[in-house]
């Protein structure tokens, strides 16, 4: 039956040559497009290098710190009861916001308050790649610096070409050494090799590299340069203040410890002793997951949680939307051509093809087709991404091609295939014989 | 009856049947308290005007179309659902159907086409190419299996549509007009075939016709006349 069907299916694509390249045209570019969709969601949010572990984390990006004042307010009721007015005072007490601060935090006050939390297995203090102008070598460059300690190489995984990374002992003898990312050798050295040991000229030193790592693709810890926290550059900050530029991050041995870690850190934000309790009393901090992160940056819920549903909810609407129109355009497309094959449909059902025999053959018809559409769409997505990787478009990001890739293509593929096949297929299924054969 | 042995057995009972086509503006009998009893191995025609009723009555027998009153019974078995997968099935073992205009696949070639039947009933694909390439052989058209339909003359395409009829081996045939669109020589050679298969396989064949000559080669003919039987 099924070669059967593969077999009508290839003769009509073949005989039907505008309507097949009609429908390839639009299932192709639709689904390159998909896909390289799906490619940059994969490359921005899967579990890939350095961020292998990212599920198991949770980051502070930031801080809430406010100024309270206690504030009442009087609501007279007055009623009037058997012929006496009765009046029925509320006092409301309740918390009024006189000042906010909002800004990622100081690393003394990260050191001081979340070097012990019960959950977290590892934790890492750093910055996060911040665009930066420097003069290195009395050239001005735009560098992406990461400052970091020694325990962030081992919350992220990244791959080291050459070298090794920081060690405890370089941030506490504050040696003036750095590892850098491939694409910060191609700037600076003009090579993409043998880098370890060349030294960079920054404002306040000369830098060492000791280490060479493949570029990350993620926006969390992309860097050109990678130095110690420890070095009077990293803006270290100033003991008893809160804000700096530092962000924590924590590792959980398990996923499900992920909410203790959260549920740790509302602790030490609500029993926080202030620095200056006149100054500011209120702290608030919204630990994050990775996707959460991402959602926050782009979406605003009233809690990381809310933002993750909100940012996900709109993204995947949008995608939906986006294969939707093709698919509806796909499906009128189907109902017309099976229209024109009415005749056929009531000869088969008057030779004994049932409903369900209608409804496969045009599914299968359509998923034949859409697996073709699937391949050169597949082909057109991979020659965009490689025109986005070489060309100098995103400079950011090195859109993956993997095995996940590949998977969630095929399920696009199919999925696209059955919707918009289904509907036709269902509607022609329920003709009437005598109505189909006299078209 | 005016039939040869009355002790044959029925294949095709009809007993007080109607059809009524209602739409919104008009109701139209197509047929009115019809009775039909056709035996087994009985070539019978049926003409009439255009319009009184002659296909409704076919697609009735055929199981294509639903009758409004009255009762079918094909080789002994009374038929209640039409939509159902039972009805597909028993089309497809007992039934072959030949249409004024050939409705063939057009994508199919001349052996897909006539393997339709057979494909339903999950037949290996050997099996189906045999059985096939002997039906298109009693037509004399096995030379041309691997043609598509566009590439055959009217009655060539009349002839694959006898063969994909008769492939399956069914009780009975149903043509609707299967010379009207063929001059009289092609016409003729279609009857050859159709007279041939009703004496030597004995199906029970029933032929709508405006051809009185062709009546005339059948066993018995029936007249319609605005959805009542006339004779
Ligand atoms: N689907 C339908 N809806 C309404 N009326 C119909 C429908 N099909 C057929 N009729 C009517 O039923 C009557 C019988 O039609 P039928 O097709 O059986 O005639 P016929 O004898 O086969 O005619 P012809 O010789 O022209 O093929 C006609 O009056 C026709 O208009
Ligand atoms: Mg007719």
């Amino acid at each position: 039956m099924i070669f059967n069907y593969l077999k009508l299916s290839i003769s009509v694509l073949k005989r039907r040559k505008f309507f097949t390249f009609i429908s390839l045209f639009g299932i192709s570019f639709t689904l390159a497009i998909l896909m390289l969709v799906i490619s940059l969601l994969e490359t921005e949010l899967g579990k890939n290098a350095p961020l292998s572990d990212r599920e198991n984390l949770v980051f502070v990006d930031h801080l809430i710190v406010q100024k309270m004042k206690p504030d009442t307010t009087q609501l007279v009721d007055s009623s009037l009861v058997a012929g006496i007015m009765k009046y029925d005072t509320t006092y409301t007490y309740e918390e009024k916001e006189v000042n906010t601060h909002v800004s990622s935090s100081n690393l003394w006050f990260l050191k001081e308050h979340f070097t012990k939390l019960p959950s977290a297995s590892n934790y890492t203090f750093c910055t996060t790649g911040a665009s930066t102008n420097i003069f290195v070598n009395d050239k001005k460059l735009n560098l992406d610096l990461v400052y970091a300690d020694h325990r962030y190489w081992e919350i992220f995984d990244f791959t080291f070409l050459e070298g090794r990374p920081f060690d405890e002992n370089i941030l506490k003898s504050e040696e003036s050494a750095v590892v850098i990312s491939q694409k910060m050798a191609m700037k600076y050295f003009g090579q993409k090799n043998n880098v370890v040991g060349k030294e960079i000229k920054f404002p306040d030193a000369n830098y060492k590299v000791i280490g060479l790592v493949k570029d990350p693709s993620q926006i969390i810890v992309y860097a050109d340069v990678y130095l110690p926290n420890t070095k009077k550059i990293g803006f270290p900050g100033k003991p008893n203040k809160y804000f700096g530029s530092y962000w924590g991050i924590f590792k959980a041995d398990s996923k499900n410890k992920v909410k203790n870690i959260k549920s740790e850190i509302h602790s030490i934000a609500n029993n926080m002793t202030f620095y200056d309790p006149a100054e500011l009393n209120k702290m608030t901090i919204h630990p994050k997951t990775d996707k959460e992160l991402y959602a926050h940056l782009v979406v605003s819920g009233k809690t990381p949680e809310q933002s993750k549903k909100l940012f996900f909810g709109i993204l995947f609407s949008l995608l939906a939307l986006f294969a939707l129109l093709p698919t509806l355009n796909l499906v009128n497309l189907n109902v017309t051509r099976i229209m024109e094959r009415a005749s056929e449909i009531g000869v088969r059902k008057a030779f004994g093809a049932n409903r369900s025999h209608i409804v496969y053959q045009f599914i299968f018809e359509n998923i034949v087709l859409t697996i073709l559409g699937g391949m050169i769409g597949f082909i057109i997505a991979l020659i965009l991404i490689k025109l986005i990787n070489d060309g100098q478009v995103q400079d950011l990001i090195t859109l993956k091609v993997n095995f996940n890739f590949f998977i969630y293509s095929i399920l696009l593929i199919l999925f696209f295939g059955i919707l918009s096949g289904f509907l036709p297929a269902l509607k022609m299924s329920k003709l009437h014989i005598v109505n189909a054969l006299k078209k | 009856m005016p039939t040869a042995n009355g002790l044959k057995k029925n294949m095709i009972q009809i007993n007080n049947l109607s059809k009524v086509y209602r739409t919104k503006t008009i109701e139209t009998t197509a047929l009115n308290n019809i009775n039909l009893h056709v035996e087994k191995g009985e070539f019978l025609s049926i003409m009439g005007p255009s319009g009184c009723g002659k296909s409704t009555l076919l697609n009735i027998i055929g199981l294509l179309d639903e009758p409004t009153s009255g009762e079918i019974k094909i080789d002994g078995n009374g038929i209640k659902t039409y939509n159902s997968k039972a009805t597909a099935k028993f089309r497809n073992q007992r039934l072959g159907f030949i249409f004024q205009s050939f409705h063939l696949i057009p994508d199919l070639n001349i052996l897909d086409n006539v393997e339709l039947p057979l494909i339903y009933r999950n037949i290996g694909r050997k099996e189906r190419k045999r059985l096939s390439e002997a039906a298109l052989e009693s037509v004399g058209l096995k030379n041309r299996m691997n043609h598509y339909p566009a590439q055959l003359s009217g009655g060539q395409k009349q002839r694959v549509a006898i063969a994909r009829a008769i492939v399956g081996k069914p009780n009975i045939i149903l043509a609707d007009e299967p010379t009207g669109n063929l001059d009289s020589a092609m016409g003729n050679e279609v009857m050859d075939i159709l007279i041939d298969l009703n004496k030597t396989s004995k199906t029970t064949i029933v032929m709508v016709t405006h051809d009185a000559n062709m009546a005339k080669r059948t066993d018995r003919l029936m007249r319609l006349y605005d959805g009542t039987q006339i004779q």
